[in-house]
């Protein structure tokens, strides 16, 4: 291991160093002006750069227009469920593994933004207002976590966060006039936007996308930003944090605040799927669901978190409505997946690459060449 | 005046159980750092035991034994079968785990006793004794009275024995304990045993009062987890103090403020006192400083 | 002195424990350009005295830095005033690179609010590319090439992230720069490289607090020292007189040292290096 360290240095020569690596950059600076596109195709040549947004957009478009043709029936709807988790389990993971909280409020967030929308929207208040009215619910509310939480230790976070699910509960189940109570509150008009009607599953789900990746991209942009570094560090070690000037509590209620825009848009979703919402849509057990699908998807990027949020939706909708052998299963699955995964769904290509890597290394009869990543 | 006697009274007794439930939440944490979501489920596994046993035409006390016995095996059988691979990793794998535990139990119960509520008598008459206009029934004794024989059995473990000891020093660094000529896996297991069997006893003292339903345990971790909480996790009184504290502080809650609202009453509690003090009321400061 | 000329001062520092003092009374003051070095026996204080400066523990007395009180700020206020440290054992933070941590190193030197990467990503990369090019320049100061910003912190050797650690301080361009134990961990070659480059930052008006075992390298590159022992200061000088003066060895060395009395500067050199 120390041999690719030293190698390299004594590669390098020590002062003519600085030069030539200028030029270069600035040669590709120039290169990558010239070519125009560069920042929508992704400049390969700037380490550290996102994926290229072009590509997202290609698969945007490919997505809406080929799915709701295959895809229908109450299929259909869970994956329109699963697009809205994925949403709000985005969000949970900015707070997750950026803020350092382990959240089981996410589901309650999703209530204020749900509740918010169902509420407000209607003849005088229109959809995409209501809409941005309850991702802003969503982050003051998950704001609140972040701020009490900023002042305590990790693992009083959880309980902070579960006091304030269950108020919210609370909230919705007593206050019968505003919430309705246990039996819930309807949509009061059908949602339309950008000419979809959203009251169609296909034209849900076009919209939903659409959505899905705007917030895909958003949270891939906060976690390439100096600001995500700061917040993967402080995850870390605070005290690095700290040295390097990063205000930790000001990023840390900042982190939760999106990750309450992301589950208030989320919520607000839910509302617009199901034309009626409940305080059951937002129990404890969904909280715990978005949690599984943030680990299950490793510490990776929201990609990563939307897959583990169709299987995990998918999964939790066609076993827990059934019996109790179907509960069983889930419950295992979650501890077998938890134990064999260890690095969650975005682990599983390393793994599958170390093994292959591994065969085709005696196939041909060296081991020398094992990737030199580890 | 006596409202507010009466509320404090049932408070301190059901807050015993609640203390009961919290001490093993605290003690699991304490030696291994994980916060058990299953421990409520554990709690309903012994209820749910305790009440076949009873059926079969054991005397009650032997019945909850069993319940005892059959939540200290869950609490062994979930730390070596799904908590051992897991210790290496970060703890939030290890808490999804129990939840995941905690599933698995709630559909257990779920395939072996229906889904239906069932009741259980509890060890003694419900007839209350009135005091002045306070009442306080036998059954409420007998709670006080095993809660009060269990947590001190459990300090003096804790505070006097080997393993005890070796519990308290596998909190700060697990690597320590082997020194002692320890194993830190014989102590998780003994702790996972030990908060089973309490989880246990707190089922069958408890369900005589709010019944028996295979989705009641994800309540009483919740109760567990904030009793242990508010006293400071890791520490045993604490949890006793902070079980009764939230059973109080509910009552008066829901005679003074609203019912529907006794349990957010009690959660504001709870935030306020974390962010006045964050250890909780008589925690020690587990979390050990970087030396930087 | 005039307050221009202070890099750094440090006025009558107290720094407690549960009611032990772990450093009472210190007073030091360090001009810009210069090397200070804090020596003295194990549990003198010596990192204490860097994490009262720092903020990272309370602290009481008065604390310069360019002529303005820093005591009294949080971390982050100070870091913003010009501080910058570096840690004596570095943890190599799983999953970020060289890069990362140096980027984060940067953090206080220019805002960028995080939604830039997605609003305006062409000057998202601007900014990007001047950091990976500052980051590359400081590197090569201590021979380093730009190759190893890809690798991940955790396998580097332990001398390596040393180097690394001190580019990420450098990296918030400070004014005064404390370093705790740079050279533990590092080879030969290494700790010349690391003395040269010190040099030169310090003939760019760098100020420079030094905590070291090492005290061959204390005595070639200190300007200036402050002896501590049990948390107090028991001397001031330049690393000879400090070297000379009885009660500094008497210090260091514990009471049973008669031979060491004769001895000349830089008597000791720890074991371990």
């Amino acid at each position: 291991m120390p041999a690719t360290g030293s190698s390299q240095r004594s590669e390098e020569a020590a002062a003519p160093a600085a030069a030539p690596l200028a030029e270069e950059h600035a040669a590709r600076h120039a290169r990558a002006a010239r070519r125009g596109l560069a920042t929508i195709l992704g400049d390969r040549g700037v380490p550290g750069r996102q994926r290229p947004l072009l590509t997202r957009l290609i698969a945007v478009a490919l997505l809406v227009q080929v799915v709701p043709g295959l895809v229908s029936g109450p299929n259909l709807l869970t994956l329109n469920l699963a697009c809205v988790y994925a949403m709000a389990a985005i969000g949970l993971s900015i707070v997750f593994s950026l803020g350092g909280f382990v959240s089981v409020a996410q589901a309650a967030v999703m209530a204020v933004g749900g509740y918010i929308l169902i509420l407000l929207f209607g003849p005088t208040v229109g959809f995409p207002v209501a809409l941005l009215l309850a991702g802003l619910g969503g982050a003051l509310v998950s704001a609140l976590t972040g701020i009490v939480g900023a002042r305590v230790k990790s693992h009083y976070f959880i309980l902070i966060s579960l006091a304030l699910a269950e108020t919210i509960q609370l909230v919705i189940t007593n206050a019968t006039s505003v919430t309705g109570g246990a039996n819930g509150v309807g949509l009061k008009a059908p949602a339309s936007v950008l000419g979809l009607d959203l009251g169609l599953p296909t034209d849900y789900f076009r919209f939903i996308t659409i959505l899905t990746f705007v917030v895909i991209y958003l949270a891939d942009s906060l976690r390439a930003s100096r600001a995500g570094l700061a917040l993967r560090a402080q995850t870390v070690d605070g005290y690095l944090a700290l040295a390097a000037g990063v205000a930790i509590g000001r990023y840390r209620i900042m982190a939760t605040a999106i990750g309450g825009v992301f589950a208030g848009l989320a919520g607000g979703m839910v509302a617009i799927r199901d034309g009626y919402l409940g305080p059951q849509n937002f129990g404890l057990d969904t909280s715990i669901l978005l949690l599984l699908m943030v680990v299950i998807a490793g510490t990776g990027r929201a990609g990563s978190v939307v897959v583990s949020a169709l299987i995990l939706t998918f999964l939790s909708q066609g076993l827990l409505t059934l019996t109790s052998t179907g509960t069983l299963i889930y419950g295992m699955g979650l501890i077998v997946l938890i134990i064999f995964a260890p690095e969650g769904l975005g682990g599983l290509p390393r793994l599958a690459r170390g093994a292959l890597g591994r065969l085709g290394a005696r196939r041909a009869g060296t081991a020398s060449d094992d990737g030199g990543e580890r | 005046m006596s409202t507010f006697i009466q509320a404090v009274v049932a408070g301190i007794a059901a807050g015993a159980v609640y203390g009961l439930l919290g001490a093993g939440f605290s003690l699991a944490y304490k030696t291994t750092g994980i916060i058990n979501f299953a421990h409520g489920d554990i709690a309903m596994l012994g209820a749910y035991v305790t009440f076949s046993v009873f059926g079969w035409g054991a005397p009650l006390f032997v019945a909850a034994l069993a319940g005892v016995v059959a939540g200290g095996l869950a609490g062994a059988v979930m730390e070596r079968g799904v908590l051992r691979p897991l210790y290496k990793r970060p703890l939030v794998a290890g808490i999804l785990a129990t939840v995941g535990v905690s599933v698995v139990l709630q559909s257990v119960i779920q395939l072996v006793w229906g889904s239906l509520p069932l009741t259980l008598p509890s060890l003694a008459s419900s007839t209350p004794w009135r005091i002045g206009s306070v009442a306080f029934s036998p059954a409420q004794a007998v709670l006080l009275a095993v809660t009060i024989i269990v947590s001190t059995a459990l300090i003096f473990a804790v505070d006097r024995t080997r393993v005890g000891r070796g519990m308290r020093a596998c909190a700060q660094d697990s690597g320590v304990v082997v020194l002692f000529g320890i194993s830190p896996e014989r102590l998780y297991l003994t702790a996972f045993a030990i908060a089973g069997m309490l989880a246990g006893l707190a089922g069958a003292l408890i369900t005589p009062t709010i019944g028996l339903t295979p989705s009641r345990g994800v309540s009483l971790s919740v109760l567990g987890f904030a009793a242990a909480v508010l006293g400071g996790l890791g520490s045993v009184t604490g949890a006793i103090v902070g079980g009764i504290a939230i059973a109080v502080l509910r009552n008066l809650a829901s005679v003074y403020v609203s019912a529907g609202y006794a349990d957010a009453v009690a959660y504001l509690a709870i935030v306020l006192v974390l962010l006045v003090r964050v250890r909780g009321l008589l925690g020690d400061d587990l979390e050990t400083v970087r030396s930087v | 002195m005039s307050a221009g000329e202070i890099g750094l001062e440090l006025r009558d520092v107290s720094v407690q424990f549960g009611g032990i003092h772990a450093v009472q009374g210190v007073d030091f003051s360090v001009a810009p350009s210069r090397v200070h070095g804090l020596v003295g026996p194990n549990g003198s204080g010596k990192t204490t005295i860097l994490n009262a400066i720092c903020g990272f523990v309370g602290s009481d007395g008065e604390i310069e830095v360019g002529g303005a009180r820093i005591d009294g700020m949080g971390s982050y206020g100070r870091m913003r005033r010009g501080l910058g440290r570096t840690f004596q054992n570095p943890r190599p933070a799983r999953e970020l690179t060289v890069r990362d941590l140096l980027r984060i190193g940067e953090h206080d030197r220019k805002a960028q609010p995080w939604w830039q990467v997605a609003l305006t990503p062409r000057a998202a990369d601007r900014a990007l590319r001047e950091s990976n090019e500052r980051a590359s320049r400081l590197l090569a100061m201590v021979d380093i090439g730009p190759g190893l910003l890809e690798q991940q912190l955790v396998n580097l050797p332990a001398g390596v992230l040393k180097m690394v650690d001190i580019a990420r301080a450098l990296m918030g361009a400070p004014r005064v720069l404390l370093l705790d134990e740079p050279t533990s961990g590092m080879n030969d070659v290494e700790i010349d490289l690391l003395h040269a480059a010190l040099r030169e930052l310090s003939g760019d008006s760098l100020t420079i607090l030094l905590v070291e075992h090492n005290l061959r390298f204390m005595f070639d590159i200190c300007d200036s020292m402050t002896v501590l022992a049990t948390g107090r200061v028991v001397g001031h000088g330049t690393p000879t007189e400090v070297f000379q003066r009885e009660e500094v060895i008497h210090a260091y060395m514990g009471s049973s040292t008669a031979s060491v009395h004769e001895s000349r500067p830089h008597p000791v050199e720890p074991s371990a290096g």
